[in-house]
């Protein structure tokens, strides 16, 4: 049968595996028990279960990247509405998993943790699972930690981590601690709004370039699945030395990340026109004017998209004047159309409002534009160009 | 699908106006006048009436909601047909049912009915409806939406397939009570995401199949192991659903159906649903060429007949057996009725048309807009485009099940229908339509699968171990697993640790298994007519090599165009229309070798054997075919690789004879191309899935050998089914060249033009081989 197997399915050449004996395995799995032990690892057990434990604290100033831990501390003491975390700082977590890939049902994080400030210093947790089998073992742990009501930070988790995590928790979920409803901060979401338009992918280590942190012999991500599958087979803590080194630069580097993202938004920092343009659209999309007008105020040149947007938000704080200036600067289509309605119904110049019309069509025809769009939009101009010359004849 | 409107006009009996009266006249009468054309008549070799017959019925069971009640009776339905309420029973008894009965006869109410009532019951239980297509599962979902809708009642339906939007998903996944969905979806898109439908499957009562008869071959066996993991699944959280089967006629539906769910089975087959006049023709072209029987092109014949309905304006259904086919019809009918009726009154229906055309043929159908369709096989299904008045086949369709889903499409509820069957010149045609008994009184072919297929369980044993880790000693369905797992830890799919195999590989393993061919990825059919470049249709690999290589003319809705260049390495193939007078057909050589024997039976000359084999096949070279007159004039070579697939097959090796080795050779040839013809009709597949190789001195026996194999590899269970049936289908190959009108042998009976006494020498040997074997 296994021949026939072979012959079909075109194997790859493999010294067959002989199954160690019940003895064996024991002692193996205190061999392999000791082994992390002198890493200074805790061996957790559950049940029969057992997972790997590593901490290490670091004092505030220590540095990741080119600022201090303290640095994030203060900050986090700074909450500001877009990335307000509203609890107490030990029940924040900077989080992130491993795992053997895709989203699926099969697919096993083997590794997961997060780094929180606690008593004065940050600590970086890592939980591992030695063997698939102790998954009950993980979650348990993992669960009674990190208490009922957490706030997570991640990148990308929102749309990965998490709901694999939910996936794998049913598995055990009449053993361990129910999933605590979390509040979640995604930072990938927070860097794409940030960054907009400055960086072709927004991958992790992408964003490392702003908080000024070079990895070193990084162990690529895609790799993580290998070395794990390594471990399982031969129970060597050194094979997985590297992804855990990966794991935790990449739950640091949120902490420094989440630090760099509210200096930007509370102004203690310095920012190109192109981040405060960023800032300010995305606050006005959120309904945090003042704010945004403040941030605004601090480009000093901005694209026509954003003179249209400060624009918006001038003219939903009624100072139609200022709102005119921006209008003008943008220079679009856009603008040319807000300036019509600013000239027809506020400032009541049907000759102006049926001036800017004609150059807000003029434009929208040497636009890149979906066809229907564009027909839409010229629809409702050819509209109100009417409109207006029956209003001036009067 | 049918059955709602059909019950509704035997219970408000106004919905028949005048006008289908009128039409029912007509056809009569113009049947009348038919029978009074000479012309027409010499060529018919057979009719025969099927008197109508009354509908039985049986009152509503008392264990039917009120609420249920009432809605049919505002469809003016008060009582139902009698397997209707059976299967109602039985299913209410907690038995897994297949239905077994025709087209139009409301098989849709026999399992919505009970689980309607099942989910008034108890609003948290969930059921799950596979269907074959897209296409159907939308329609299913209608017809359940009325009827929930007339209820009142708090029942979610949902479809959930590719075109689901993401918004909805969540809500289907947690609320759905019926749950309408495709076997694919299920393994790719359900399965593999188990734990976030905890909701249905720790509440699923009910599983429908419908079409039963499709799940066969390869596509069969897949879904067996579809099912194999849904049931593990279902275990897994508690649940145990019953199963509601139904099914076009086939020999074996309890036993297919037993196969498919690896659970007991009870058959409900008599059907209780009324049925029309119907009149059944089998027309033969006449013979153009006595000395080599050749007829007249049944393509021709077929498009005259055609063309005589549908400018009558019968409501007409033209079935052909290749896409070719369809569109070469398609052509003919259009360029002669353009002027009368209009060329959108005409169209053409097949796979690789896009799913929006297809829903849009399939309405303007339903409303009558359509006069005549031509289609592959694709119209057989339950697909819903109404009744029609005349269905006629370019060809017997290859099965006797097939034939019956054909014919099904003609027959309005209390009107006069038509059916005609084409012969065309080739030996299966000619041999069927010789003897019409053989699909009038005999029972139609058994649908085959094989779901201990190794490459196909293997395949889905990995999807299953990444959804739940295996236990040593589990089964899978009713295979045992222990060597197939310890297989893939050496291959380091699966890690073992104490009694269990967890899943230990970064792939997705139902990312890299379509359930629908050897290949997971189709050639996209690109048109470059006109910038931007659109996409017109796509095609499976295998097909692609003979129907998309370089020069290939392709025919997609009557229009004609040229392949300028296939891309199989990115499965794409670039065309241009063109307007040419012919088409190409390809060729694809083989050579073989055994592998393996399972089994054997020698009487020391002769002998049959069956086992693994090795077939590595390529597509040579490419003919032109003339439209209109057939002839050759042209060909080119096909630069594309060699494939090479594992499959099964049936070997018989015969004893070495005196004669010459090019009379050896003929006569091998002979045997094989009348035994592939044979084949359909007792293998229920198509002449495409069985392949024959002679060869004067074989490898393996050493002998003069025929070799018939599965074109699927791994193989489906034809091998084995011709092994067991070898005597049978020996003697109807001989029975099959005998009465060949031909003089010395044709292409229709032994596969080419006979030399000397080249087709008594067929006969003999293929007489031999049955005393022998």
């Amino acid at each position: 049968m296994k021949n026939k197997l072979r012959r079909m399915l075109k194997t790859t050449e493999t010294e067959p595996k002989t199954s160690p004996s019940s003895t064996d395995q024991e002692q193996a799995t205190t061999a392999e028990q000791a082994a992390w032990l002198a890493k200074g690892a805790d061996i957790l057990t559950f049940e029969e279960e057992w997972i790997v434990r590593l901490d290490r604290r670091y004092p505030l100033t220590a540095q990741h990247g080119h600022r201090s831990f303290e640095a994030v501390f203060e900050s986090l003491q700074l909450p500001h509405p877009p990335l307000a975390l509203d609890v107490p700082l030990e029940q924040i977590i900077f989080f992130d998993t491993e795992t053997t890939g895709l989203k699926g049902t099969g697919t096993t994080i083997f590794l997961l943790g997060f780094a929180r400030f606690e008593k004065g210093e940050l600590l970086m947790r890592q939980y591992f699972l030695p063997h698939p089998h102790y998954e009950a073992a993980l979650y348990h742990h993992f669960l009674r930690d990190i208490g009922e009501d957490v706030r997570f930070v991640t990148y990308n988790g929102k749309s990965f981590d998490w709901p694999q995590i939910k996936t794998r928790h049913v598995f055990v979920r009449e053993r361990v601690p129910r999933l605590p409803k979390v509040g979640h901060l995604d930072l990938l979401h927070v860097c794409r709004r940030l960054f907009k338009g400055m960086y072709d992918s927004y991958r992790l280590t992408r964003m490392e370039e702003r908080i000024g942190f070079e990895r070193t012999d990084d162990l690529p991500g895609f790799l993580a699945p290998m070395h794990y599958f390594q471990y399982v087979e031969h129970q060597n803590p050194d094979i997985m030395s590297g992804v855990l080194e990966h794991h935790l630069h990449d739950c640091l580097t949120l902490v420094s990340l989440y630090d760099e993202c509210n200096r930007l938004v509370t102004h203690r920092q310095e920012a190109t026109s192109q981040i405060r343009e960023n800032i300010g659209v995305w606050l006005a999309d959120l309904g945090i004017h003042d704010q945004s007008v403040k941030h605004f105020g601090q480009a000093d040149e901005l694209t026509a998209q954003g003179w249209f947007r400060q624009g918006m938000l001038y003219k939903k704080l009624r100072q139609y004047e200022k709102a005119k200036l921006c209008f003008e600067k943008s220079d679009s289509y856009e603008g040319f159309i807000e300036l019509a309605k600013w000239a027809e119904h506020i400032a009541k110049q049907p000759t102006v409002a049926y001036d800017y019309t004609e150059r807000a069509k003029n434009m929208l025809a040497h636009h890149q534009l979906l066809a229907s769009r564009r027909e839409r939009l010229l629809a409702e101009l050819d509209h109100r160009s009417l409109r207006l010359q029956r209003k001036c004849r009067r | 699908m049918f059955l709602r409107s059909c019950l509704f006009f035997l219970y408000n009996g106004t919905e028949e106006g005048s006008g289908a009266m009128e039409a029912r006249q007509s056809l009569v009468t113009y049947l009348e006048e038919l029978k009074a054309d000479r012309s027409f008549m010499e060529r018919v070799t057979y009719m025969k009436t099927m008197e109508a017959t009354v509908g039985k019925y049986a009152p509503f069971p008392k264990e039917m909601p009120e609420r249920l009640r009432q809605a049919l009776e505002k469809r003016g339905i008060t009582s139902l047909y009698r397997h209707q309420e059976l299967a109602f029973r039985t299913v209410q008894g907690g038995a897994s049912t297949v239905i077994v009965t025709p087209t139009a006869s409301g098989k849709t109410y026999c399992f919505n009915l009970p689980i309607l009532s099942h989910l008034l019951a108890h609003p948290n239980a969930r059921a799950l409806y596979l269907y074959p297509t897209k296409a159907l599962a939308q329609d299913q979902n209608s017809e359940l939406l009325e009827l929930i809708d007339e209820m009142e009642a708090p029942i979610r339906c949902f479809t959930y397939d590719g075109d689901t939007s993401p918004t909805i998903r969540t809500k289907v996944r947690k609320a759905g009570n019926i749950v309408i969905t495709n076997p694919d979806m299920l393994h790719s898109g359900i399965l593999p995401h188990h734990t976030k439908w905890i909701e249905l499957f720790e509440n699923l009562s009910h599983i429908v199949i419908d079409e039963l008869h499709t799940y066969r071959g390869v596509f069969g066996s897949h879904v067996a192991n579809v099912i194999r993991r849904l049931r593990r699944i279902c275990r897994y959280y508690g649940s145990d659903p019953i199963f509601i089967m139904t099914s076009a006629t086939i020999a074996n539906p309890q036993e297919l159906a037993e196969r498919l769910t690896e659970k007991k089975v009870q058959l409900i087959d008599d059907n209780g649903a009324p049925t029309g006049r119907k009149h059944f023709i089998v027309y033969q072209p006449p013979i153009v060429n006595a000395q080599l029987g050749i007829r007249r092109s049944a393509t021709l014949e077929t498009k005259q007949l055609a063309s005589r309905f549908i400018k009558k304006k019968f409501q007409t259904i033209v079935f052909a057996r290749s896409r070719v086919r369809v569109e070469v019809l398609l052509t003919y009918l259009r360029s002669l009725i353009r002027h009368e009726l209009g060329p959108k009154s005409i169209e053409g229906y097949r796979g690789g048309y896009l799913p929006t055309e297809r829903r849009d043929i399939e309405r303007r159908l339903r409303k009558g807009e359509i006069t005549g369709i031509v289609s592959t096989n694709a119209l057989e299904l339950g697909v819903d485009i109404g009744q029609l008045q005349v269905c006629i086949m370019n060809g017997y369709p290859g099965t006797i099940a097939s034939l019956w889903q054909q014919a099904g499409r003609a027959g309005r509820r209390q009107d006069d229908a038509l059916i005609i069957l084409v012969a065309s010149s080739g030996m299966l045609d000619q041999y069927v339509a010789e003897r019409p008994e053989l699909f009038l009184n005999q029972s139609p072919e058994a649908a085959r699968l094989d779901p201990d297929n190794l490459i196909i369980a293997v395949d889905h044993i990995k999807c299953a171990a990444f959804e739940l880790p295996f236990r040593q000693g589990e089964t899978f369905g009713t295979l045992e697993t222990e060597d197939i797992l310890e297989y893939l830890v050496e291959e380091r799919v699966l890690h073992q640790r104490g009694e269990r195999y967890y899943w230990m590989n970064d792939a997705f393993p139902a990312h890299g298994i379509s359930l629908r061919s050897s290949d997971q990825e189709n050639v996209i059919i690109v048109d470059q007519t006109e910038v931007p470049n659109r996409v017109i249709g796509e095609m499976d690999t295998f097909s692609a090599m003979t129907l998309l290589h370089d020069e290939a003319i392709y025919l997609h809705g009557a229009d004609q165009y040229q392949v300028e260049a296939l891309d199989f390495e990115e499965k794409k193939a670039f065309v241009r229309a063109v307007d040419v007078d012919y088409y190409t057909d390809a060729n694809f050589s083989v050579e073989l070798s055994v592998l393996d024997e399972d089994e054997c039976y020698t009487n020391g000359v002769f002998s049959v054997a069956r086992g693994d084999v090795s077939v590595r096949g390529m597509a040579t070279m490419f003919k032109k075919i003339k439209f209109g007159t057939h002839e050759n004039i042209g060909s080119g070579p096909i630069h594309l690789p060699e494939r090479e697939i594992h499959t099964t097959g049936v070997w018989f090796s015969l004893p070495e004879t005196s004669t010459s080795s090019t009379e050896l050779e003929q006569v091998l040839e002979g045997v094989a191309n009348s035994l592939r013809r044979v084949a359909p009709l007792y293998l229920m597949c198509d002449a495409s899935d069985v392949f024959v190789v002679p060869q004067v001195k074989a490898t393996h026996t050493q002998k003069p050998t025929i070799y018939l194999y599965d074109r699927y590899p791994g193989g489906v269970g034809l091998a084995a089914s011709i092994y067991k049936q070898r005597t049978i289908m020996l003697r109807a190959a001989r029975d099959s060249i005998e009465t060949c009108p031909c003089l010395d042998g044709c292409p229709a009976c032994i596969g080419m033009i006979g030399v000397s006494d080249e087709k008594e020498r067929t006969i003999r040997m293929l007489a031999e081989m049955e005393t022998e074997l």
